[in-house]
């Protein structure tokens, strides 16, 4: 049988004539999009390599040559990292003064973005800090995509709120205007080229190089319980707890995860809820992967490649036993101690930040 | 990148691309968006090329790069800027005009259906994929295949009759 429907799809689609696509483009994006990847399991040691050679060479990571060749590699994941006041650490023993005392943080593929505590955003590169822009002191939330040198925050200063993108690969930022007449507008995160923006119009994603506007989701309502997006993955919340899928509030189910807060791996393929106890799922099928923690206080914050998880943990955090930073992989669950004696979260309190884009505290 | 990779991934963009473009046209109804598609599925591809083995993977590669973006990208029909036209294209096919209708009834149809049912019969219908090639390019499983399938057939039929030959029959809407 001659069906209609596969005849006219074709005499549609050969109906049209299409532009040779760029090849010259394709190779000059596909090839920066491999430097950044190289230099995501670098920037941590390179930059700080950078401003220890300026202090004095003292803080010279080991194994790293100084020409920045010696640790080059695609299968390292990036390095943990904290802050303590304005001290960004790098792993265990490496350590630099940012100079703004930083109330939060994130990580890009050629440096970091931070706010301090009177609301300035800066931008760290290459052993300094820049002033960027201004965020809402009080609530100093950053966003980044740690695949490009793109951040972003909402600039409450000006009579009306704008949503910055700064792009470190270049240094230079745009902005646009965001829909405050029903609720507050907040930002989501950057992937593959999109800001992703709740505010009055719902769930919207802003496409950085052409600044089109797509809606997300039909209701505003369904847009405020996305919590990450990776790759055209949604984790979402719901009434019944978290899911993961191609739709926001639609998809697997993840059994015990209820949190409004959390983060999808790269590809999307795990996610880590947010809680007082450690929750990480494969999100094709749903299922708990178990890692190999005895705290009784664990949470999965930041992806560092797509099978590794940094986690901050602590037994019995209220009787102000000390905090550690974990590395743990997916899905065999091993884990590793980075920092043992962060200190109590009370000693924490007020000067402690993790790269989420979030104050802790 | 060696330039033998250059090489090999220039000469199958070249092959490949005009039929990438034809099936993301299908799946997003805009010559543009298609393109963009395209060109951004494509670049991932070269990203990927080295780990690609064989022509083979990197056609399957790039196809599930088109039909996961399309989907993301039109996952809402409510494009402010970028929204595709919903006018149909002309249609150069000699012949009579209820042939024409019929065409511009299908475009309507297949437009307003989810884009993951659009995406579903496009690569079921046009790349003629089996229901596991169909599943690896959705990123799915066979079973919601099979769902997405049916429901975007049903929809299809609702809004344009049961014709015999116009639409696959429901009991050829097997595994293969």
């Amino acid at each position: 049988m001659t069906e209609k429907l596969k005849t006219l799809m074709h005499e549609q689609a050969e109906a049209v004539q299409f532009e040779a696509p760029n090849l010259d483009a394709m190779i000059r994006t596909g090839d920066r999009t491999l430097r950044r990847r190289r230099s995501v399991a670098l920037v941590g040691g390179v930059a700080a390599a950078a401003v220890a050679l300026v202090a004095g060479g003292a803080l010279l990571p080991g194994g790293d040559r100084p020409d920045g060749q010696g640790a080059e590699s695609t299968a390292s994941p990036a390095p943990v990292t904290w802050v303590t006041g304005s001290t960004l650490h790098v792993g265990a023993d490496r350590s630099v003064d940012l100079g703004p005392a930083v109330r939060s943080y994130v990580r890009t593929a050629e440096g970091y973005v931070l706010a301090d505590h009177d609301g300035t955003v800066w931008s760290w590169q290459d052993g300094r800090a820049r002033e960027v822009g201004r965020v809402d002191r009080r609530s100093p939330h950053l966003v980044s995509d740690d695949e490009t040198g793109l951040a972003s925050w909402i600039d409450t200063s000006a009579p009306s709120p704008r949503v910055v993108v700064l792009d470190q690969q270049d240094g230079t930022s745009t902005d646009f205007a965001v829909d405050e007449a029903a609720v507050p507008a907040h930002l989501v995160t950057i992937d593959d080229g999109a800001v992703y923006l709740f505010d009055g119009r719902g769930l919207v994603s802003v496409r950085l190089s052409t600044g089109g506007v797509t809606a997300v989701t039909a209701s505003p309502q369904l847009g405020s319980r996305v919590i990450d997006v990776e790759d055209g993955t949604f984790a979402s919340v719901t009434g019944t707890g978290s899911v993961v899928g191609a739709e926001p509030g639609d998809g697997v189910p993840l059994e015990g995860a209820y949190g409004q807060v959390g983060t999808l791996s790269p590809g999307g393929r795990y996610f880590s809820s947010e809680g007082d106890e450690q929750a990480v799922f494969d999100t094709a099928t749903g299922a708990r992967v178990t890692l190999d923690l005895d705290q009784r206080f664990a949470t999965g914050y930041e992806w560092l490649d797509e099978s590794t998880l940094a986690v901050l943990a602590a037994d019995r955090p209220a009787t102000g036993a000390t905090a550690q930073l974990l590395t743990c992989t997916v899905p065999d669950g091993a884990c590793s101690v980075v920092e043992d004696d962060l200190g109590s979260f009370a000693e924490l309190e007020g000067h402690f930040a993790l790269p989420t884009g979030e104050y802790a505290g | 990148m060696t330039g033998r990779d250059r090489a090999d991934f220039a000469e199958f963009v070249a092959a490949r691309s005009p039929a990438l473009q034809r099936a993301a046209y299908l799946m997003v109804g805009d010559v543009s968006l298609a393109q963009d598609l395209v060109q951004e599925a494509l670049t991932k591809t070269y990203v990927a090329w080295p780990r690609l083995r064989d022509k083979g993977s990197a056609d399957a590669y790039t196809r599930k790069a088109i039909t996961t973006t399309a989907i993301s990208w039109f996952r809402r029909r409510s494009w402010n800027g970028e929204r595709a036209t919903g006018t149909t294209p002309d249609t150069p096919v000699p012949g009579h005009a209820d042939r024409v209708a019929d065409s511009d009834e299908l475009w309507r149809a297949l437009e307003s259906l989810p884009p993951r049912q659009r995406a579903a019969i496009v690569l079921r219908y046009y790349e003629d994929l089996s229901e596991a090639q169909t599943a690896e390019a959705m990123g799915c499983a066979v079973g919601t295949v099979k769902s997405q399938v049916a429901a975007g057939l049903a929809k299809l039929r609702d809004r344009l009759g049961d014709e015999p030959g116009l639409l696959p029959a429901p009991e050829l809407v097997v595994t293969r």
